[in-house]
């Protein structure tokens, strides 16, 4: 028997999981937490061996950054990130972290628990790309991993100044990074871009 | 030869008045002349000695009624007296030029001189206002300008520039203030704003104060509107930040709302099956169809069971009990301050970590305390107590002591009497104690 945990904040779909669990003859659900804040703790003494683990859990815990602590204590534990979130640096923050498989909830074509088999009998997968998205006139394909990185930053609401102490660049090369994206995306002004890039989950700050 | 008398009564007295008239002339320039250059004083000078020089001899040679000529004593009178009569003519004319000359171009020196009149009239139509004086405070030149902003600001005219310098920070009608000793700005009864300036000068050796006063009344209109500017975009910044929040929130909302449409489909799917199969209209497998209902009855299942709201110190209990931990909390956690839970969630984690790991604990005590400044939190178990007094700090402690002091908290970690873990994090400014 495989055991699971699942760390999921969003009733639907956790339901969802523990529901195919349960079926699963497989599979036996160990523990189900709505919150990453915790995950590491339940690993320990707990014989978990694989964890279905949401990015954007509850009271702002990344699951990202829990999954990247539990690959570091427990290495053998399985982890397939499962997420609706279509940020741009996760795919690779995931398989930077050693994380196993990785899983769009609404884009991923393979049904979850069809990945859980293929995850547990030592196979890696993960979505080719991060889904492309539409951002003004451009592609979210269309700007470089710098203008990301600061696109998000500039969700913030902080100042030029700020973002360039916290990502170690210079003021100016933060404005011309702004600047050359508000040239592609055709919007006039930074604040339309930060809260185009928001609500088109490009970027997310926090998590 | 024929000199100056052998010429008739009426010419000798029309040649002797020309050359009083011009020695009047010169004499008057002379006295009149302020500051002559040098050409023009020489030549005033030369010009009436030259004129004397005919005069006297002539004069003295000539007198009326004197029908016996008595020749001048001095050797040089007597060359121009007996000079032939045209020669003398001729001399007199250049000598008559050179002084018209020379007072048609003093004249013109005079209309252009800048006079203390001059001056005065110049200042009192420039725009500023400006004020010479001595150290003292004593006035020595005032235009109409400063005058008037002097009236408009302290009511009384100036006499003391001292004291108009020292009412200006004073005076209450808009008195703008700034740290700088030579500068003062006071907006006036009819909003518009001036700026006075304070300089020491030195003029020929004497100290004097000068002082200037200019409209800056759209130098102030413009930085006032600078500064509503700063606020409103500090004001959208602020918005933005929750803005981002928010849609974290409505993202989630929508998601939900998307199972719950593939919900309903699938049931939809499953009554249109069920059916078809039990009026006979098609064929389908039993037990697929069985499961589907199995599937849909087991999320309707869960769906009416009540959700629960999260609470923090469940989330810790929890996990301390899947580790075999008890959990004792006094106080209560600053559910409102997400960036502070999470702060002691990470701190939380270290500790049950530490406990199960190291000090095989059965218990840990939690005190929350909201404080004045800040929020604290201290953690310790029944467990082992550590080897050493001092305790060496291991990945998990200095990332939480990095996050901690990242956000302007503080950390302390002791291992006697028993191993607790002190976390403070300061409130924001600003907010309620």
């Amino acid at each position: 028997m495989i055991n699971v945990m699942v760390v999921e904040d969003q009733a639907m779909p956790r339901q969802l999981f523990e529901l195919l669990i349960r079926q699963s003859p497989k599979y036996n659900l160990l523990f189900s937490i709505e919150t990453a804040a915790m995950a590491e703790v339940y690993c320990m003494k707990n014989p978990v061996d694989l964890i279905l683990m949401d990015i954007c859990t509850a009271m702002g815990e990344s699951g990202l950054e829990a999954a990247e602590r539990i690959k570091r204590q427990f290495p053998h534990i399985k982890i397939i990130i499962v997420t609706s979130m279509p940020e741009f640096s996760y795919i690779e923050r995931a398989k930077a972290a050693g994380v196993e498989s990785f899983w769009y909830k609404e884009i991923s074509k393979e049904p979850i628990l069809d990945l859980m088999d293929r995850t547990m009998a030592g196979e890696s997968i993960y979505p080719d790309r991060t889904p492309e998205l539409k951002l003004g006139r451009a592609s979210s394909y269309d700007f470089t991993a710098r203008e990301l990185i600061v696109l998000r930053e500039l969700t913030s609401g902080d100042s030029d100044t700020e973002i360039a102490q916290r990502l170690n660049m210079s003021v100016w090369t933060v404005r011309s990074h702004i600047r050359h994206m508000l040239g592609k995306t055709g919007f006039e002004s930074r604040t339309r871009l930060a809260v185009a890039a928001r609500e088109s989950g490009l970027v997310i700050l926090g998590y | 030869m024929t000199g100056f008398p052998a010429l008739p009564l009426a010419a000798r007295a029309v040649i002797l008045s020309l050359l009083l008239v011009v020695f009047l002339i010169q004499f008057f320039c002379l006295a009149m002349m302020r500051r002559p250059t040098l050409l023009q004083g020489m030549l005033a000078l030369l010009l009436a000695a030259a004129d004397l020089l005919f005069l006297l001899p002539l004069l003295g040679g000539s007198a009326p009624g004197a029908t016996e000529m008595r020749p001048p004593r001095a050797p040089v009178f007597h060359e121009i007296y007996s000079m032939p009569w045209v020669l003398l003519i001729v001399l007199l004319a250049l000598l008559t030029a050179l002084s018209v000359w020379n007072v048609v171009s003093l004249r013109s020196r005079m209309r252009h001189a800048i006079t203390p009149a001059a001056i005065q009239e110049t200042l009192n139509n420039m725009p500023m206002g400006l004020c010479f004086c001595l150290p003292s405070g004593q006035l020595l030149l005032v235009n109409r300008k400063m005058e008037s902003l002097c009236q408009s600001i302290t009511g009384e005219g100036l006499l003391s520039a001292r004291r108009f310098w020292s009412l200006l920070s004073e005076r209450g009608s808009g008195a703008l203030t700034d740290e700088r000793e030579w500068i003062r700005s006071a907006r006036l009864p009819d909003g518009s704003v001036w700026t006075f300036t304070r300089e020491q000068l030195t003029v020929r050796g004497t100290t004097v104060i000068q002082m200037v006063a200019t409209d800056t009344t759209q130098l102030h209109q413009a930085g006032l509107e600078l500064q509503e500017r700063n606020r409103q975009l500090i004001e959208m910044n602020r918005r933005l930040r929750s803005h981002s929040e928010n849609v974290t929130a409505l993202t989630r909302a929508e998601e939900i709302l998307a199972a719950k449409v593939r919900i309903h489909d699938e049931l939809g799917q499953t009554l249109l099956i069920s059916r078809a199969y039990l009026t006979g209209a098609a064929a389908a497998e039993p037990a697929q169809l069985l499961d589907m209902w199995r599937q849909n009855v087991a999320l309707f299942y869960q769906k009416a069971r009540p959700q629960t709201t999260l609470d923090p110190v469940r989330q810790i209990e929890d996990a301390a009990r899947a580790v075999g931990i008890r959990i004792v909390m006094e106080g209560t956690l600053p559910r409102d301050e997400p960036s502070v839970l999470r702060l002691f969630f990470a701190a939380a984690r270290e500790c049950l970590t530490n406990a199960v790991r190291h000090a095989n604990a059965s218990e840990i005590t939690i005190r929350f305390q909201t404080r004045p400044l800040d929020y604290l939190a201290v953690f310790t178990n029944n467990g082992v107590l550590p080897e050493t007094d001092a305790i060496v700090e291991g990945g998990g402690l200095s990332g939480l002591r990095r996050q901690v002091e990242k956000a302007g908290g503080s950390m302390a970690v002791s291992a006697r009497p028993v191993f607790a873990l002190k976390v403070s994090i300061p409130k924001e400014r600003g907010a309620e104690p």
